[in-house]
């Protein structure tokens, strides 16, 4: 059997330890079941997908055939790509998963089952996994990926081996984003420490110009609050809102092509009515996921400059992570402001829960924003 | 593809399972006088080997060698253990309660449980994860339970045995399995490393052990990961890389840093482990522990043997708990325990653990008591240090945020509290100007929680009264402002609004003038209510010792400065109307029309 690790993981960048594990169990016989945890946008997925193309692949692992290549577009047969339905991955999902996984694989050597969001499994659908997590047939396989590894039941985790990913070191980063992209050295080194260790992020900044933008518009929203009039504030959150509209709009324009592809493709009428459907709930699911994710990266941006401020104003610029604004940074912070900094955060912090208990969206952000501006009152 | 060896090295007979002696001895005892019980409920946490004796229990009330009778010592090697460990004996129902939890699967029992065994002599029903039943089939479930067929013994296995219904416990026979101890974990590693060719130190299995948390799976997993992650020979460092675990150092070094107040140190700490690749939470959980090693040295003269993998650990963590003092320790383990928590719940967990770094580190950034005493630690240990004055840096930014200020904002109840807990130590408390620190402070924020003692202070000041600070000309009045609008603040909200739009304008001689914008005459209006006016009044004369008098004006308008003149700004009708008119495009409308 041919392993060619550097065709399937060479994607990954900073996961040293993760791809140690992930090869070495390929050489000495993978277990049946494997937890792919770490932050968000690390290549968790991606190297889940590699893996079980691995499993499939005929040489074990080469990369490049036609089920290496089929696997890791996500369209084999014997790759289960499972992802929450809303906001859980429920029991039904879970029986369903447990009944295929008793048949054998259609064409290649095993059938593995990729769950993605793991911890988005409800009580009782982790409860129902858990027989067939433990003993399953022997040509099954499970990689369950997730970024909040304390919120799975022990007893899942307890029967996965864990492959832990971790925030790419900023160096290699650089070095990746020197690779793939037009960046000068300074744009690399800023993009990477922006990026809070996310090749994925990071490159978003590094290839698009909006993302750029988005981000510092961003900032200068955040730097502006404390000055910012009510008004003021209530137009930044309108306008925070309105540039998430266009994200999850972009998204779905590219399931809108998708769909009218399929439509072109698809023979008799039943199966058009089943593509429709089917593009509808993911074009929704996509928006509400896209909105979800622009949100959580405003959040961030905003946690993240109050964070630098306070780190700066203490001294540690080096650990500041809008490396590209130092300047601003040592012109704001100021080192009595420190209390008022962790109370900017803090508010951040109670939206991000809000915004998990799906309180209403411009309300929040328009609290949030009032808030921090209270706590860096003077 | 090679079996988990959490599958293969399930235990095969009663005296395989480790650490569950009390279970074991029942059940062969119950087996050997024929008293074998009809339900049992096997609780315990996971990987402690409740699903494992069930099957082995099966396996005695089956097993061939028993000729006839239940033996205590299964062989395992029959065909009927075989098929038991396969799974596919037909007697033996091993049934999934959290994909089968409804009525329907258990009436399906029901209707079953009546037929005589097929192979065996006695069919052995294993309901595993029982808490995830419905209350309603826990209730179906009650009376077979209660009174099955002579040949049915059912077994319920649970990690969460407080979800069961009380009325299926009192049915029961309950075994509780316990965490198995670190060494009992440790030699069942070795016993597998030595069959399984592994070559692994004792000390590197005492740290898998200890990553195991107590469960004997979790900890053949993380030997199966390691040996095929070191091909056969595994190296502590190995064992600590993959599983993350925190060097011992970093853990002394951090502690230390917290200790030392030291914030940009311990935030370039933070960074340095995020760019060599530690799991945070991993850290959290690994620091934690050091904490509580500490804890317990302080607390005890002769700590127990679980503390410190080697004396050199245990000498430094003496030594260490000797510097730190208890209750920083203890807020340390709080703050701690809370980021942990706001991470599980989705937080990041690099801004956590800064937060809380920041907290403890720079205490003025945390409004809670613990705090307070944190800040008067520090000021004792600071106070030789300062004795020689150095108040350099005192006046250097900042000249409107005071020490006294700052003081203020964190006592408790009132000023006799405070001077109480400073007196313990002999240092004295309400903060002087000299204090280096002082130049760091700022006024607390609003939320900081003590809303009952702001109430005490318009009254005493203690600050305030005995350093008039504050000169009584424009410019460091201007100055002061922000500090004037907080204290404002603490006591009445709606003034402090009122007041956030204006600034202190001219002053002429004892008269001071508020200056608004241009549109806020309501404000001006409302600071001119004799309340308010004499509220701030008095507050100008803590601040500046002089009796001030108050006036406003709005810009654009006159000055408008004795409150007497406050009607004068009522609007006559006509002005009214015609106001409306240009604002709202409003038309009178003649009566006589309707």
């Amino acid at each position: 059997m041919a392993i060619c690790a550097d065709a399937l993981f060479g994607e990954l960048v900073g996961q040293r330890r993760a791809r140690a594990i992930l090869e070495r169990a390929l050489e000495t016989g993978p277990s049946h079941a494997y937890l792919f945890s770490g932050p968000p946008g690390v290549g968790k997925t991606e190297a889940a997908l590699a893996f079980a193309a691995a499993l499939c692949c005929n040489e074990g692992g080469c990369g490049v055939c036609p089920v290496c290549r089929r696997v890791r577009e996500g369209i084999h047969p014997d790759v289960d790509l499972v992802s929450p339905e809303g906001t859980f991955i429920t029991v039904a999902q879970i029986r369903e998963i447990n009944h295929d996984t008793s048949l054998r694989p259609f064409e290649s050597r095993s059938r593995v089952t990729i769950i993605t969001e793991a911890e988005a499994m409800n009580t009782e659908a982790a409860n129902a996994f858990l027989k067939t997590l433990e003993e399953p047939p022997p040509h099954a396989y499970f990689l369950l990926v997730t970024s909040a590894l304390e919120r799975l039941l022990p007893t899942i985790v307890s029967r996965c081996q864990r492959v832990a990913f971790q925030q790419a070191p900023a160096p290699e980063l650089e070095a990746y984003l020197r690779g793939c992209c037009a960046v000068t050295d300074l744009e690399a080194k800023s993009f990477a420490r922006a990026s809070e260790g996310s090749p994925a992020y990071a490159r978003r900044l590094a290839e698009s110009a909006p993302a750029r933008e988005h981000r510092a518009q961003l900032i200068n929203w955040a730097r502006r609050v404390p000055e910012a009039s009510f008004y003021d504030l209530g137009v930044a959150a309108d306008e925070i809102l309105a540039s998430l509209e266009h994200l999850g709009e972009e998204r779905a324009a590219e399931l809108e092509a998708a769909r009218e592809r399929q439509r072109d493709w698809a023979g008799d009428a039943r199966t058009r009515n089943r593509i429709e459907k089917l593009y509808d709930q993911r074009i929704k699911r996509e928006r509400r996921r896209a909105q979800a994710d622009g949100l959580a990266e405003v959040l961030r941006v905003f946690a993240g400059w109050y964070r630098d401020l306070a780190t700066v104003a203490v001294g540690a610029e080096q650990a500041a992570l809008n490396q590209d604004y130092l300047y601003e940074l040592r012109d704001g912070a100021f080192v009595g402001m420190v209390p008022g900094y962790l109370g900017a955060v803090d508010a951040v912090k109670r939206a991000q829960e809000r915004f998990r208990y799906n309180v209403d969206a411009k309300c929040t952000l328009e609290d949030m924003l009032l808030a921090i501006k209270e706590a860096l009152l003077p | 593809m090679p079996v988990s060896l959490y599958r293969k090295y399930r235990p095969l007979g009663f005296d395989d399972v480790v650490g569950q002696g009390h279970v074991t001895r029942t059940l062969t005892n119950a087996i050997r006088q024929e008293r074998v019980s009809h339900a049992y409920l096997f609780a315990g946490p996971r990987g402690t080997g409740k699903t494992s004796t069930a099957k082995i229990l099966a396996m005695a009330l089956n097993c061939e060698s028993g000729h006839g009778k239940a033996t205590p010592t299964p062989d395992g090697t029959c065909p009927h253990c075989e098929a038991i460990r396969r799974g596919s004996f037909m007697d033996v129902l091993e049934i999934d309660a959290a994909s089968n939890r409804g009525i329907d699967e258990i009436r399906d029992i029901r209707d079953r449980v009546q037929f005589a065994p097929v192979e065996g002599r006695m069919k052995v029903y294993i309901v595993d994860e029982v808490h995830m039943l419905t209350t309603e089939a826990f209730n179906a479930l009650l009376k077979m339970l209660e009174e099955p067929p002579p040949h049915v013994v059912f077994v319920l296995a649970t990690t969460e045995p407080h979800k069961v219904l009380p009325t299926i416990l009192s049915r029961c026979q309950r075994f509780d399995f316990r965490r198995p101890a670190l060494a009992e974990i440790t030699s069942v590693l070795k016993g597998v490393a030595a069959t399984e060719n592994i070559d692994v130190s004792e000390s590197t299995l005492s740290v898998v052990s200890r990553a195991a948390a107590g469960s004997f799976r979790d900890a053949l997993g993380i030997l199966d990961q390691l040996s095929s992650y070191c091909d056969g020979k595994i190296s502590l460092q190995d064992a600590l890389a993959m599983l993350g675990v925190a060097e011992q150092d970093l853990l002394f070094e951090l502690v230390d840093t917290v200790d030392g107040f030291d914030t940009k140190g311990a935030l370039l700490f933070v960074e340095r482990l995020v760019q060599s690749g530690y799991d945070l939470n991993q850290f959290v959980k690994d620091l934690l522990g050091h904490l509580r090693d500490l804890y317990i040295v302080q607390h005890t003269q002769d700590p127990p043997d679980s503390i410190g993998t080697s004396d050199e650990h245990v000498e430094s963590l003496k030594s260490q708990a000797n510097r730190i003092s208890p209750s920083r320790l203890v807020g340390f383990v709080d703050l701690l325990s809370e980021a942990q928590r706001a991470v599980r719940q989705g937080g990041d967990p690099r801004l956590e653990l800064e937060l809380v770094l920041i907290k403890l580190t720079h205490p003025e950034a945390d409004s809670s008591p613990r705090a307070l005493t944190a800040r008067l630690e520090r000021l004792e240990r600071t106070q030789p240090r300062s004795a020689g004055g150095g108040n350099g840096r005192q006046e250097s930014r900042r000249p409107e945020t005071r020490p006294a200020e700052e003081c203020r904002a964190h006592l408790p109840e009132d000023g006799g509290d405070a001077a109480d807990a400073g007196g313990a130590d002999g240092a004295s408390v309400p903060a002087s100007p000299e204090r280096p620190e002082a130049a760091e402070e700022t006024p607390e924020r609003s939320e900081s929680g003590m809303a009952p003692a702001e109430e005490s202070h318009l009254t005493r000041m203690p600050g305030l009264d005995h350093d008039p600070h504050v000169e009584a000309n424009l410019e460091s009045l201007r100055r002061a402002w922000p500090i004037l609008l907080s204290s404002v603040k603490k006591r009445r909200v709606a003034l402090h609004a009122i007041l956030a739009e204006g600034r202190p304008e001219t002053l002429e001689g004892d008269r001071l003038v508020i200056g608004f914008p241009a549109g806020m005459a309501f404000q001006a209006s409302q600071l001119e209510r004799p309340d308010n006016r004499s509220f701030v009044v008095q507050l100008l004369r803590e601040l500046t010792g002089r009796e001030l008098a108050l006036g406003t004006r709005v810009s654009g308008g006159s000055a408008k400065e004795e409150a007497g003149e406050e009607d004068a700004r009522l609007l006559s009708q006509e002005e009214i109307l015609k106001a409306l008119q240009q604002e709202f495009d409003a038309r009178p409308i003649e009566e006589d029309q309707q």
